[in-house]
């Protein structure tokens, strides 16, 4: 139940961005969570909906990407999708690998009116 | 429509709170560690046999809890500095509480600071708090399948301690087991099998914190 709280979060940042903006309305906002975070979408968008309920957000809606886990073998150098949280080379079964996208937790953009 | 470009962490605020946390901590050269577990793991009964045993390491800890002060009591019959965070329902600390709470503590008579995060495998792990090591505490009682659930804290962690090790025995719990399924979510983990009760491994446990200190 962390959603509740990047949700305040993302309300946080998206005032922020718009304070100087304030003859336009928010409609949607663009969030990139890697699969890594363990941030449900679900969860997400219904605590975004509850926290923006009768605010200047209320016609505002989270448009949220899912970043899959990559990652690059140090050894042969080959990228691969981490399949099913197997930290693990497909192409020579080494563990020593770099993580390139799965741990993401940002805001893109805000579309507004 | 037109858009405006943001790029922005989400956890930005906390991740600037955890780095100012980070710098003090350095400057004052206090090793931190988060524990982290699901709720009856045995998180505060390891503490409760640690610290007697690292008393020349000058501990401290910060307790985090949903409700009541009950660990940060326990702790503090053993005359450790414990400051209690009460959540109220927050499933996780972050790094203002942290913050908050360590004006609580005497950090100028501390060497080693152990936070006890709220009991909880998912939401803690994405919250950095400022420490060096998170270290993930799992219990032979528990399914020995957790590294394989909960994915994202045994990838956060850098060491895991197996406790109730004395109940082996009577469980399905199999060490190897969740020894190779930490290990394929985490190849880089640390592992300690202890059992904080009967006191199995708790010595080298313990001299594994000591080496941790600053010099």
């Amino acid at each position: 139940m962390h959603e509740t709280g990047i949700a305040t979060e993302i309300i946080n940042i998206i005032n922020d961005t718009m304070r100087n903006r304030p003859a336009v309305e928010v409609r949607q906002v663009r969030v990139m969570i890697g699969e890594l975070t363990a941030v449900l979408p679900e969860s997400l968008n219904f605590a975004y909906r509850a926290l923006t309920e009768n605010t200047a957000l209320q016609n505002s809606r989270l448009v949220i990407t899912i970043i899959p886990v990559q990652a690059q073998c140090r050894t042969c150098y080959k990228p691969f999708a981490v399949q099913e949280f197997t930290f693990v080379c497909p192409f020579c079964g080494q563990s020593d690998i770099d993580l390139i996208s799965g741990n993401e937790l940002y805001i893109k953009e805000i579309e507004v009116d | 429509m037109p858009v405006i470009t943001v790029e922005r962490k989400i956890l930005e605020k906390n991740d600037q709170l955890a780095t100012q946390n980070r710098q003090l901590f350095a400057e004052k050269h206090i090793t931190v560690f988060n524990l982290l577990s699901s709720p009856g793991s045995g998180k505060t009964t390891l503490l409760e046999k640690l610290l007697p045993m690292l008393a020349e390491s000058r501990c401290g800890v910060v307790e985090g809890d949903l409700q009541t002060d009950r660990d940060a009591q326990r702790i503090a019959a053993l005359n450790v500095p414990v400051v209690q965070i009460v959540t109220n329902g927050g499933c996780h600390l972050d790094a203002g509480l942290v913050r908050d709470a360590l004006t609580n503590l005497d950090l100028d008579t501390i060497r080693l600071l152990f936070i006890e995060n709220v009991g909880n495998l998912v939401c803690p792990a994405g919250y950095d708090l400022g420490e060096q090591k998170k270290i993930v505490i799992i219990s032979t009682t528990e399914g020995d399948d957790k590294p394989l659930k909960y994915t994202t804290m045994f990838r956060a962690a850098r060491v895991c301690i197996i406790n109730k090790m004395d109940l082996l025995p009577w469980t399905d719990f199999n060490i190897e087991t969740v020894k190779r399924n930490a290990l394929q979510i985490n190849p880089d983990l640390q592992f300690f099998t202890v059992s904080a009760k009967t006191g199995t491994g708790m010595q080298e446990l313990s001299a594994w914190f000591k080496s941790q200190l600053y010099k």
